[in-house]
């Protein structure tokens, strides 16, 4: 190799370094400024309004699709909002829940699904989605980090913050889906009649259930499940954890086992998986985990009473 | 180790650093590089088979020269017998042990028998079917007297075991390589931006294109009982792109990585969705390896030397082989059955002077080449005949009601990034010119624009990376 090659690897190499780097940054710049002014859809606009509101609210739920499709927050309070969000699960709750920095009295309905509690693989990967703020927040910078699940080249490409999200950015810039001031951030399903179909063909499947024996708990959701216990007592919040109901479960170790770690810990658990077993119908459902609208209002008075009962106190209340 | 990992970004410009700055230019000393780096390379996916790897180049340098040195044609014949054979047993145990048991007692099941015949866990080894391919080709070209054995293990080592081409091709030919890797290696600034063009848009291609199709593909082929007409199309139509973008994608990288080296290997593919026939899919299809089961299984079963229903028989049998190399499952003997098939006709209706109005039509050829490909692909991408005939037979039901979307950012994302690519195919395609040599015809100021541009495009839509497709092969 010659002087000559070298001076062009370092020329070209380097040309590609700076172009990149600039470019990132006016990209960044742009989609941040354009970001802030998005508050629907899922892609950054409900994160956006929760920064907005989260101190506001009395009660707020937590969770994945199971928490945001099932729950009506205007049946438990009319100063509540539902921040459940497809495939988020507890990394991305806490890191939401630390953001609150005041002492008001507040109660978190967060939905966990027992399944994940107990999984091997949960490595709090669900945090990824915040990676939207992650240069710009600074507690979703620190999660993500502890975690270690923070891209390496996240360090230079500022915009992989924007991975795969800048079509769901722009559309709701351009278009917002609703009327963000008057959203509680419950996203009701409505099951036409090939959904239907569809469900009925799924439960007409035979599936093979394993259900795991020797459950032990994911560390990493035990230490969110710590932090967020702490959390809470030194913040004045009111935590309440749930599972949504379930069409047919078929394991019941992991519910029972989660049940014992809730009475350990000492915090309050409500299993509602079995909640319709007695007087299920398929009129309830979208699909085995998710109800729809009719399923999700039936649900919502169920787990309104049931707060009522835990809180010992009126649900208009519990939130202080 | 992938090249779409962080690893391979330490990696790769380590080694390249070492290659070009510590070896001042001594062959053997890069060749000793190459051979340990790309050791270290497969022994980060399972040390345990590097062992395999070592024993399989050990036995066809041996066998090379026992051949090479044989004046008696049945000894020479017998050193050959004895490379293809464990060459051929080895690869039959990991790939296959399971499915031709499995195989004997469905059927035996069928016939009545009750069969007790116990299947293993048997670990395929990664690159196993390529670097075999590597080893036949080369024992099958000393037998016929192409070439002469390499006598030096080191080199012939490079030429087996060469990382950028180790675990999924090209399938490289010794007639090809060899030469390169006993030659002074000379660094080119246009073979360094050919090579880092090639690699970057190479990673287009995988993390970005290839992996956001996969999300909506295996959504739908996951459960394709569930799905009407369209969703199912729509799958398999992007199915048939990622695993174009997947596979040329990863031949990209790995000769875009070649070329930092200093060697220049076989292209693999070109641009062939713009086929007019089955016939042309295969010369633009994954070349290395059609090109390899025609000179070394198709010509070597007779080809077209004699009479017609022999050459329709070698066809038909040489797809099928090479629908089984994918894999041991009978989804890709169909597949391979179905190309087989469609060569044949086509065969036939050109050597028929009364079809030769066909080739005036050809614009409907790109139509059926893409039909009939995408139908092939549905077998090559089920988990199982009985989803695949499912999936055919949903599809011919004509159910055209809108297709089930999901995430529509999913799906945006996919067509847009897809809509990238196509359109830098159909420059490439129009301005008739090959990836390969791309970089090598821009000017400075152009490369390193487009190298930039691609970077940013990349950290704005890559997909969560899947396995390389032709990894399991």
């Amino acid at each position: 190799m010659t002087s000559n090659n070298i001076k062009h690897i370092a020329k070209v190499l380097s040309l590609i370094i700076l172009i990149c780097y600039l470019t990132d940054k006016i990209i960044f710049v742009t989609f941040n400024k354009l970001s802030d002014k998005v508050f629907t859809g899922q892609t950054i606009g409900k994160l956006n309004q929760y920064l907005k509101i989260k101190e506001t609210k009395k009660i707020l739920i937590f969770g994945s699709s199971r928490a945001n499709h099932n729950i009506n927050p205007q049946v438990l309070d009319s100063s509540s909002f539902n921040m459940g969000m497809d495939g988020r699960n507890i990394a991305y709750v806490s890191t939401l829940v630390k953001m609150i920095q005041n002492k008001n009295p507040q109660t978190f309905l967060i939905q966990i699904d027992p399944e994940q509690v107990f999984s091997e693989k949960y490595k709090g990967d669900d945090i990824e989605a915040l990676g939207v703020m992650y240069h710009r927040n600074k507690t979703i910078k620190e999660e993500i980090d502890k975690l270690k699940l923070n891209n390496p080249f996240q360090k230079f490409f500022w915009c992989i913050a924007y991975n795969n999200k800048i079509f769901g950015i722009i559309a709701n810039y351009l278009k917002p889906k609703y009327e963000y001031k008057t959203y509680n951030g419950y996203d009701p399903i409505d099951v036409d009649e090939n959904q239907k179909i569809t469900f009925s063909k799924i439960l007409s499947q035979n599936k093979i259930v394993n259900c795991q024996d020797s459950l032990s708990i994911n560390k990493t959701y035990f230490n969110y499940l710590l932090e967020l216990n702490k959390f809470a007592k030194n913040g004045n919040k009111k935590l309440i954890f749930f599972t949504s109901p379930i069409y047919s479960d078929n394991c019941k170790s992991d519910n029972q086992k989660l049940m014992l770690l809730a009475k350990e810990l000492k915090i309050d658990y409500i299993d509602f998986t079995d909640i319709f077993k007695r007087n299920n119908s398929k009129n309830y459902w979208k699909d085995e985990t998710h109800l729809n609208r009719i399923g999700a209002e039936k649900f919502t008075n169920i787990l309104r009473e049931q707060i009522n009962t835990k809180a010992q106190h009126p649900i208009g209340n519990i939130g202080g | 180790m992938l090249f779409n990992s962080i690893n391979f970004t330490i990696f790769l410009p380590f080694v390249f650093l070492l290659y070009w700055f510590t070896t001042k230019g001594s062959l053997r000393l890069q060749n000793i590089l190459l051979l340990v780096s790309s050791y270290f390379f497969y022994a980060c996916w399972d040390w345990r088979f590097l062992f395999l790897l070592i024993f399989s180049t050990l036995l066809d340098y041996f066998t090379g020269i026992k051949m090479s040195n044989s004046k008696n044609q049945n000894i020479k014949k017998i050193w050959f017998l004895i490379s293809v054979i464990i060459n051929l047993g080895l690869l039959g145990f990991f790939k296959y042990y399971n499915f031709f048991i499995d195989s004997l007692t469905v059927l035996l099941t069928e016939l009545g028998l009750k069969p007790n015949i116990y299947t293993l866990q048997i670990i395929l080894p990664v690159g196993i079917s390529f670097y075999t391919f590597h080893g036949l080709s080369y024992v099958i070209d000393i037998y016929r007297n192409r070439i002469k054995a390499e006598k030096k293990f080191i080199e012939y080592s490079v030429f087996v075991c060469f990382f950028p081409l180790l675990v999924a091709g090209p399938i490289e030919r010794a007639t090809h390589l060899l030469p390169q890797v006993k030659s002074k290696r000379i660094f080119s600034n246009k073979m360094f931006n050919e090579g880092v063009l090639q690699i970057v848009v190479g990673l287009f291609r995988k993390i970005v294109i290839a992996d956001s199709l996969a999300k909506y593909v295996d959504m739908a082929f996951g459960n394709p009982e569930i799905y009407n007409s369209s969703t199912l199309i729509l799958a398999t139509v992007f199915y048939a792109f990622q695993i174009y973008y997947d596979f040329s994608g990863y031949s990209d990288i790995a000769i875009g990585t070649a070329k930092l080296f200093g060697f220049s290997l076989l292209q693999n593919f070109r641009l062939p969705y713009f086929s007019t026939s089955i016939t042309e899919f295969w010369r633009k299809w994954h070349m290395s390896l059609s090109f390899w089961l025609r000179d070394y299984l198709y010509i070597e079963l007779g080809g077209n030397r004699f009479g017609i229903f022999k050459t329709y028989r070698n066809l038909f049998l040489t797809m099928l082989l090479g629908g089984l190399w994918h894999g041991s499952n009978w989804t890709f003997v169909v597949w391979g059955g179905i190309h087989g098939l469609f060569l044949s006709i086509e065969k036939y209706l050109n050597s028929n002077l009364s079809f030769k109005f066909l080739k005036k039509v050809s614009f409907l050829g790109y139509i059926y080449t893409f039909i009939v490909v995408c139908l092939s692909w549905v077998y090559f991408r089920s988990s199982d005949i009985n989803s695949a005939n499912l999936i055919v037979s949903t599809i011919f039901k004509g159910n055209f009601e809108k297709p089930f979307i999901g995430d529509i950012s999913v799906v945006m994302n996919s067509v847009v990034v897809l809509l990238i690519g196509f359109l830098f195919d159909l420059y490439l395609r129009i301005s008739n010119q090959e990836l390969e040599n791309f970089g090598g015809k821009l000017t400075l100021p152009k490369l390193i624009f487009f190298i930039s541009i691609s970077l940013i495009l990349i950290s704005l839509f890559y997909s969560n990376s899947n396995n390389f497709i032709y990894f399991q092969f």
